[in-house]
């Protein structure tokens, strides 16, 4: 008699914390340290995110703003966090209003359900909001910004009084409103001082991430200048709209430029002399603030570092590219890369060249560029297939089962989880066949216009190698 | 220069050939247990998982062993009967290995890469829009082939939890009605004999 037992594999539950950027103390007593950044399951989160907030029972999950993180003396790591309130929760007040269907309204005013102190535990993951207002505060958020984001809000609701209202105050949960609008995010992600000093300026990683690629064959040139970049920037408290390009303010140009061309000089002359950060930080990092695209289309046999050599020689930018690895469900005719580049307006750029234009690799293929939809980092996709019981009174068993789920092991014909593994194999195979014919079915149609295309040869220049 | 690429791109080819494609893990396995795992059938040298960006794709790993026969071996008996790994009954699927799932690869060939902005003017131009569409398209079609497959999973999964669930009841009233004594007054009763399983 042999059934499934308990699964045994809450040994990995043990989700990976670390603080990041302290900030200042505070509290009655000073007895609470303040952060600025923490890592959390494999994220990085920072002052002024949006996150979901989940815990058990709740049908779905709330949106708030971290405005505040920190430690009391009791080492319960605590967020405050304002609200975004989904249009059923204000269902009563908004009347015959146009709602857009991912829109939220910023909590705001005094009273209840504006902000809560919750535990650090309860946040579930990372929210793309952005913000839509019209407000002089706000940066405008771009047609890109928008179409990636997970919700918008322009509008704000008052807790006090029940109204909502398209004005924002000057202060929400006494915090400067300018936190809430749109924040260029590469402004807050630096950690260095104003570098008027000649010194290498390192930059250490905050986040615990564990690179399991390290991406040998690029070298980081452009993470590093992008970095620099940044630092530029919060020492001269540049204004949002131009990130990314070196818009120094007018009393420092000379030092910046001078600076940035010393940088420049260094890369030349040596490559890799400061500790890279591995590509899955610097890809979430471009993914954020625009800066990644995904090129399709390309010869699956294609490397890493030509598709940056066709990078340069096309747009004439420097970008870090990578294939992504293929897998068994991807086709074999379209290779995919994701390609860094150092700014959002270079991604722009590249996108909108080759839309409009045509970008032929070897004369027969045109690649297409786009923005991608990355997963969320630290929540794993869905996966079916392991199934689990939990029952108090086989627990004497416990152990020896315990054993049998953790060993990898090949079933044994009698069992029920033979039968069960069987069911799955067939459907396994069942969509392989689909996936062939899938392919097979793409790989005519692609065959019958890359003959089109060979029929008519065009002048053609090589300029890369 | 040309004998060492072409060296290198051996050695790398070799390698592929010792290495295994594993795919439908879960998220929860980890390297020492896919090392733990493949070690029962050969000497592990290297395990890399393939890195997931697409809220569409898998867990996938690659595992190298130290000869090609113990490689192809395994391939072969995970084909025959379900492995299962940190979980059941889902087993996973082994597969040669490929050269575009390696992330460090040499270049294929010498060959030099060409490539051009081609010119709207050009008899080629409308042909090559619609290459890009038809990728887009493809693409499309590929996510719309995973989205079903996933629902076709999940709809397995739930389909086999309830079937579990329903045969652990059983197997639990049996136990309960052995324990407490009522098994023995029913067959007193019908005077049969209880056989001691």
């Amino acid at each position: 008699m042999s059934c499934l037992r308990e699964e045994n594999t809450k040994a990995a539950e043990e989700i990976e914390f670390s603080w990041g950027r302290k900030g200042g103390l505070g509290g009655k007593n000073l007895d609470r340290q303040h952060y600025e950044s923490f890592t959390y399951d494999g994220v990085e989160y920072f002052l002024y995110d949006s996150v979901y907030m989940w815990s058990e029972g709740q049908q779905e999950p709330h949106i708030g703003k971290i405005v505040e993180i920190y430690e009391n003396h009791h080492l319960d790591k605590r967020v405050k966090v304002v609200w975004y309130f989904r249009p059923n929760e204000v269902q009563r007040w908004l009347k015959d209003d146009p709602v857009l269907s991912n829109e939220l309204f910023l909590g705001s005013g005094v009273g209840q359900g504006l902000f809560n102190i919750n535990p650090l535990e309860t946040i579930s993951g990372k929210c793309n909001v952005v913000c839509k207002s019209k407000d002089k505060r706000n940066p405008e958020a771009s047609i890109e910004e928008l179409k990636m984001s997970d919700y918008v809000f322009y509008r704000t609701f008052d807790v006090g009084n029940c109204s909502l209202s398209e004005r924002f105050p000057d202060k929400i949960a006494g915090v400067e409103v300018g936190h809430f609008f749109n924040q260029r995010k590469y402004l807050e992600t630096d950690t260095h001082p104003i570098p008027k000093e000649n010194s290498k300026v390192t930059r250490v990683p905050n986040s615990s991430f564990k690179p399991e690629i390290d991406n040998d064959s690029a070298v980081e040139k452009d993470e590093h200048l992008e970095t620099d970049n940044f630092t530029n920037k919060k020492g001269l408290k540049c204004s949002a709209a131009t990130a990314g390009r070196l818009a120094c303010s007018s009393s420092s140009a000379s030092d910046c430029h001078h600076w940035k061309k010393r940088k420049l000089q260094d890369f030349e002359d040596t490559s890799e002399w400061y500790k890279k950060q591995p590509w899955e930080e610097r890809m979430q990092r471009a993914h954020e603030t625009g800066a990644l695209v995904l090129l399709e289309n390309l010869d699956p046999f294609l490397t890493s570092l030509e598709v940056e050599d066709i990078v340069l020689n096309a747009f004439n930018k420097k970008a870090s590219a990578k294939m992504i690895q293929c897998s068994a469900l991807s086709s074999p005719h379209n290779g995919q890369a994701l390609v860094i580049f150092k700014s959002k307006e270079d991604a722009d750029t590249a996108i909108s060249m080759l839309r409009t234009r045509c970008l032929m690799i070897g004369d027969v293929r045109p690649v297409v560029g786009s923005r991608p939809l990355l997963k969320n980092p630290g929540q794993p996709s869905k996966y079916f297939g392991h199934i689990t019981i939990n029952n108090l009174k086989q627990m004497q068993q416990a152990d020896y089962m315990r054993n049998a789920v953790s060993t990898s092991h090949y079933s044994q014909p009698n069992t029920i989880a033979f039968e069960m593994a069987l069911e799955w194999c067939a459907l396994v195979m069942r969509f392989n066949l689909c996936w062939d014919a899938l392919f097979e079915q793409q790989a005519k149609e692609i065959a019958d216009l890359k003959t089109h295309l060979k029929a008519h040869p065009s002048k053609k220049t090589k300029f890369c190698s | 220069m040309e004998p060492s690429a072409e060296a290198e791109y051996a050695a790398f080819a070799e390698k592929v050939k010792r290495t295994i494609y594993l795919d439908n893990l879960s998220h929860h396995v980890t390297k020492s247990v896919l090392e733990t795992a493949l070690d029962q059938f050969g000497n592990v040298t290297n395990v890399e998982f393939i890195p997931a960006y697409f809220k569409s794709s898998f867990c996938a790993a690659l595992v190298e062993m130290e000869s090609v026969k113990q490689a192809e071996e395994i391939i072969r008996e995970m084909g025959d009967s379900p492995f299962m790994i940190s979980g059941m009954p889902r087993p996973v699927r082994a597969q040669k290995a490929q050269m575009e799932m390696f992330e460090d690869r040499p270049r294929k060939s010498r060959r030099p890469i060409v490539c051009r902005w081609m010119d709207p003017n050009d008899p080629n131009f409308e042909a090559a829009k619609k290459f890009k569409d038809l990728t887009k398209k493809h693409a499309a079609e590929a996510a719309f082939l995973m989205e079903q497959q996933l629902a076709e999973e999940e709809k397995l999964h739930n389909q086999q939890a309830e079937t579990l669930k329903s045969n652990y009841k059983k197997y639990e009233l049996i136990d309960v009605a052995q324990n407490d004594g009522t098994v023995k007054r029913l067959a007193a009763r019908y005077n049969t004999k209880l056989m001691d399983a």
